[in-house]
């Protein structure tokens, strides 16, 4: 297993958020989870991907062999987990360039590799903003400062093709996107995807689904895991809504 | 009290300090050594509290003052002067622009009076720094660009604190930069070894209309140092300054920056980074006087302060009756990275006419968690984001320097002093 998930319970400020979430991801797999607003979607993201203002309370979470509990967000990132997030930061004053070079030579010191050249790195960047189409005056400029909502998510994407990681999380990439970089986007992905590696795609609507094929749906409500099913899950959602759900767990 | 041993010390040496002064400025030293003695504010006497040692017979170091220290900046060649504590000694060998005078002050009072008797104290700021620093002062660099002169390559005045005992030097600078001419300078102020030191630098700069003047200020000291420095600015019309004072260690730093904007469209570009770490205390006052309509001023101030170092910014824009279409635009912004850190930020505006536009901006706070979260969650370790942070906060302040090669060593010198690694300049002599 590439992600295992077990009995995961997480709260912030003293509120429980995860209640007891399972999950087991192998490589090559896509899972979308989905749910309604609030279900904890997002808050599974942010602990996984090693947020600090998440508290996990109990259970266990497996990466790759390793405890992922206990590893950094940074240790995290450079062992394979990338989270593409729902808001990406804005960082004035801190170039793309200088702020990706960090992030790839951190990856390449972790595997035991020189870092590259400014020339490699260059060559390097070049060919990953192909994949989603981004403009080479957006890596001139800080990181985020200023792009609008659909560059913000494309250079999410960027940064995954960049650092090649063997599980992409996709923190509702659909949100504030037009049909046009919806295309892009999910395009990207697939272009990175290859048979070890994995994604987790967090939505809430059908439409990236359409892209984005997932091997497993999830839905995810009230902090639990509430139904497992295969693709056909997504068209039965878009139909059905969430409510039949909701009467099913007994609300 | 101390001042008054510092009184005394000039009433005896009298003859010695009025050496080769003409008799305005012994006059003018009289005048001020009443107005210290007077004194009331005692805040304003705090620096000269301490007991040093002064050199009133001008006694010349044992050692060659250029082998002693040098302080060059990879990439450029400037014309470079050597304040030695309290004395100035010139490069040889200049062949200087028709008309250009550049030397050591005392040589200047005894070659050129009437031209240092025209310019000298006209702007002065009447404060406590001003009359010590004209009572003590001796020496320091005399500058003098007639109308529409440059100099190929910037003056670089390095102020050089160097003793085995307590010492305190005071030094005067005196730069014209008459009609259309245009000049860079370039002040470093350093400090050798282990013992408690005080300096009063005085600088005033006279700018006159279109001329163009830029003048940067480094600190690299160290903890014993005490270092009192004010520049003082008039601008003609349409002339058009820049000034950088860059605080990168220091025991207690004190930059005053004063200017008069008198020629309608004179415009102040004003700017300043300090960087604090253990008790390092470091303030930056600025006092920026609208007297015309239509002049226009920028200013960015920016404090990193780690330790339990303190900083303090005091912000005066004033604006006069009648100087409308004046636009003064003032920031403040600070980071204190640790819990015993302090930052006062004190923005003033004082205006007294209509049509202006005038705002100012002051925050204070810690690195932003979401972006640091978000380097992380790329693989970038806590401390080099927090790095990348630190820098790219500190690096908005070199955009408007004029001269790539300081810009560059500047961000070198800035990056290991945020690294916490040593940041001497490769070819001091002192740091080897």
């Amino acid at each position: 297993m590439l992600l295992e998930i077990k009995d995961l319970h997480a709260e912030i400020e003293g509120k429980e958020i995860l209640r007891g979430i399972n999950l087991s991801i192998g490589e090559g797999e896509v899972h979308a989870i989905m749910g309604p607003n609030g279900s904890g979607k997002s808050t599974l993201s942010a602990v996984l991907a090693g947020h600090k203002a998440y508290r996990v309370t109990s259970g266990e979470v497996w990466f790759k062999g390793q405890n992922l509990l206990e590893m950094a967000p940074e240790e995290r990132s450079r062992a394979g987990l990338f989270l593409s997030f729902q808001y990406p930061i804005e960082i004035p004053g801190v170039s793309m360039v200088n702020f990706m070079r960090a992030a790839v030579n951190e990856h390449r010191k972790y595997k035991q590799l020189p870092a590259l050249t400014a020339g490699e790195f260059l060559k390097l960047m070049r060919e990953k903003k192909e994949i989603v189409q981004l403009d080479s005056n957006l890596t001139n400029r800080s990181v985020n400062e200023g792009f609008s909502g659909g560059e913000k998510k494309r250079n999410e994407i960027f940064q995954m093709a960049m650092l090649e990681p063997s599980l992409s999380i996709l923190d509702e990439t659909d949100s504030g996107l037009d049909i046009d970089a919806l295309r892009i986007v999910s395009e990207g992905v697939n272009k990175l995807k290859r048979p070890d590696n994995s994604t987790i795609v967090i939505t809430h609507y059908q439409r990236l689904l359409d892209y984005i094929v997932p091997d497993v749906v999830h839905v995810l409500y009230k902090g639990r895991i509430v139904r497992t099913a295969g693709r056909e899950l997504v068209a039965e959602l878009e139909e059905k809504g969430y409510d039949w759900i909701k009467q099913e767990v007994g609300e | 009290m101390i001042l008054d041993a510092y009184i005394s010390l000039f009433r005896e040496h009298r003859a010695a300090f009025n050496a080769g002064a003409p008799e305005w400025l012994a006059r003018a030293r009289e005048a001020s050594l009443q107005a210290l003695a007077d004194s009331a504010d005692l805040s304003e006497l705090e620096a000269y509290a301490t007991d040093y040692g002064m050199n009133p017979n001008r006694l010349q170091p044992s050692e060659d003052p250029a082998k002693v220290f040098s302080c060059e900046i990879p990439g450029i060649t400037t014309y470079n002067y050597l304040v030695f504590n309290d004395s100035c000694y010139a490069q040889p060998k200049r062949q200087l622009p028709q008309g250009v005078v550049d030397c050591p002050l005392s040589e200047a009072i005894a070659k050129y009076p009437d031209l240092v008797a025209r310019y000298w104290g006209k702007n002065n700021t009447c404060n406590a720094n001003w009359h010590f620093n004209q009572v003590f002062a001796q020496d320091g660099l005399f500058v003098y660009l007639p109308k529409n002169t440059q100099l190929d390559r910037p003056i670089q005045l390095v102020n050089l604190m160097y003793d085995n005992q307590p010492r305190m030097a005071v030094s005067h600078n005196l730069i014209i930069v008459e009609d259309g001419a245009k000049a860079q300078v370039l002040v470093c102020d350093h400090a050798y070894g282990e013992t408690q030191y005080l300096s009063n630098r005085y600088t005033e700069v006279y700018v006159g209309a279109g001329a163009q003047y830029e003048h940067y200020k480094l600190e690299s000291t160290n903890d014993q140092m005490t270092n009192v420095s004010t520049v003082s600015l008039e601008l003609q019309a349409g002339a058009k300054v820049l000034t950088n004072s860059i605080t990168l260690h220091g025991g207690r730093t004190s930059n005053d920056v004063q200017v008069k904007l008198s020629g309608e469209g004179a415009h102040l570009s004003i700017n300043g980074l300090a960087l604090g770490a253990n008790r390092q205390c470091i303030s930056n006052h600025t006092d920026i006087w609208h007297k015309v309509a239509g002049a226009t001023s920028t200013e960015l101030f920016k404090y990193i302060l780690d330790g339990e170092s303190q900083g303090d910014f005091y912000g005066l824009i004033k604006v006069d009756p009648g100087a409308d279409r004046t636009m003064a635009l003032q920031t403040n912004r600070n980071l204190c990275l640790s819990a015993d850190a302090r930052m006062q930020s004190r923005p003033q505006l004082e205006i007294y006419a209509d049509d202006v536009q005038c705002n100012h901006g002051s925050a204070t706070g810690q690195l932003d968690e979401k972006a640091l979260f978000y380097m992380q969650s790329r693989g970038i370790s806590e401390s080099e984001a927090r790095f990348l942070l630190m820098s790219a906060f500190a690096y908005e302040v070199l955009d408007n320097i004029g001269i790539e090669a300081v810009k560059d060593r500047l961000r070198l010198m800035i990056e290991r002093r945020l690294r916490g690694e040593k940041y001497n300049c490769a070819t001091c002599s002192m740091c080897k």
